[in-house]
């Protein structure tokens, strides 16, 4: 029973202690995520929908030569053949990348990323990055098919190698 | 007798480094050529904004798992008051630091925790606002005799739950940072790694703090305690 006292009154401390320095700290973090004000679209059904976009747009963009393309897979997997043109910004060093999205990337341009395919989970972590680094979302666009359905294409233009 | 049951012991230890050298060093040639890519990435990267070329660090960190498992080791292989304070020290101190890192900047360790895809989105803020303090809590507990168990029980409830999560996203090919010790800590692998460690160390934590009497049963304990 002592036992029990104890680990309650330590981990009720520790509550107390996390609610109490996240109150007063300068930006807090939300008990609840804001799902309408999240700016990744894993979390955000309204913009999940809104950046969306088919092969067919996919495949006119890359025609037109409108848009850039961002591949958010690993760097290994990018060298291994990638849409020609494409820049490699892997979701899990992104923070790393901050130098290329402020000089290859457009302002006023669409920005085109895709990743692996499945849930695509790596391109909603570059967009919530992009928006987060002065990027517009109404620019921003996901292919979430992704690399699985592209990679078996045979009439696309695919680059290998970093560059 | 004593002599077998120290030796056992020390064989276990010894055993335990040897998987963990082996294992690690197997995840540092296995994950070389990803890391060499990825190095050389960094560094066109890095010569485009005119900075210098970063320095090369490979994926997975060999320096908490194997340092833990001499620490472990040694605790088993001399069982002493010292050995084992230092096991004790060792994973309060981890506790602390991971603690303290992710109060530093919760939202990053929201992102590490969302990345997981383990838990609905609701559970994710109230986790990384509280785990951290946990984890702090439980580290410090340790370090006074009459809560060390308390802070036992709670740091292998807390691995066990990370241990399945890493485990899990392992399965999954989940490829993100394990978040242990918040922005930049190593992948699954390492994380899974070091837990298992932790668990030894918090074993070894327990019995520093079983009473003398009780320990008497444990025979390989107190075998090699006249020694010391």
């Amino acid at each position: 029973m002592r036992t029990i006292t104890r680990i309650f009154i330590l981990l009720m401390s520790a509550t107390a202690a996390a609610a109490f320095t996240n109150a007063v700290r300068g930006k807090p973090l939300a008990w609840q995520v804001d799902r309408a004000a999240s700016a990744n679209p894993g979390v955000n059904p309204e913009l999940e929908k809104q950046v969306e976009l088919t092969f067919d747009e996919f495949a006119a963009a890359l025609r037109d030569g409108t848009a850039t393309f961002v591949d958010a897979r690993k760097p290994e997997e990018f060298s291994a053949g990638h849409i020609a043109g494409a820049i490699n910004i892997p979701s899990t060093e992104k923070e790393q990348y901050i130098g290329t999205v402020n000089t290859a990337l457009p302002r006023d341009r669409p920005v085109i990323i895709y990743c692996g395919g499945g849930q695509c989970e790596a391109s909603n972590e570059v967009f919530e990055f992009l928006v987060g680094a002065g990027l517009d979302k109404a620019q921003l666009r996901i292919f979430k098919p992704g690399w699985e359905l592209l990679g078996k294409r045979t009439d696309l233009p695919i680059a290998m190698g970093l560059e | 007798m004593a002599t077998r049951s120290i030796s056992r012991a020390s064989l276990f230890g010894l055993a335990l480094c040897a998987a963990v050298t082996i294992t690690t060093a197997a995840l540092v040639v296995h994950n070389r050529p990803a890391d060499l890519k990825r190095h050389a990435l960094a560094v066109v990267e890095a010569a485009k904004n005119g900075q210098p070329a970063p320095a090369f660090h490979p994926s997975v960190d060999w320096r908490l798992p194997i340092g833990f498992c001499i620490v472990n080791a040694l605790a088993l292989a001399w069982p002493g008051a010292g050995t084992r304070g230092l096991a004790v020290a060792a994973l309060a101190a981890v506790f602390v630091v991971a603690g303290a890192v992710k109060i530093h900047d919760p939202d990053a360790f929201a992102k590490s925790i969302t990345y997981y895809k383990m838990l609905p989105l609701e559970a994710v803020h109230p986790l990384a606002i509280v785990l951290p303090w946990w984890e702090v809590a439980a580290g410090l507990a340790l370090l006074s005799p009459a809560w060390r168990r308390i802070g036992v029980g709670l740091i292998l409830a807390m691995l066990a739950i990370f241990i399945v999560a890493l485990a899990r996203a392992a399965v999954l090919k989940l490829d993100i940072s394990c978040g242990c010790f918040g922005h930049g800590s190593g992948g699954v692998q390492q994380g899974l790694l070091e837990d298992l460690m932790f668990v030894v160390a918090a074993v070894l934590a327990w019995r520093a703090a079983r009473p003398r009497v009780e320990a008497s049963a444990a025979g390989a304990w107190v075998a090699a305690a006249p020694a010391h």
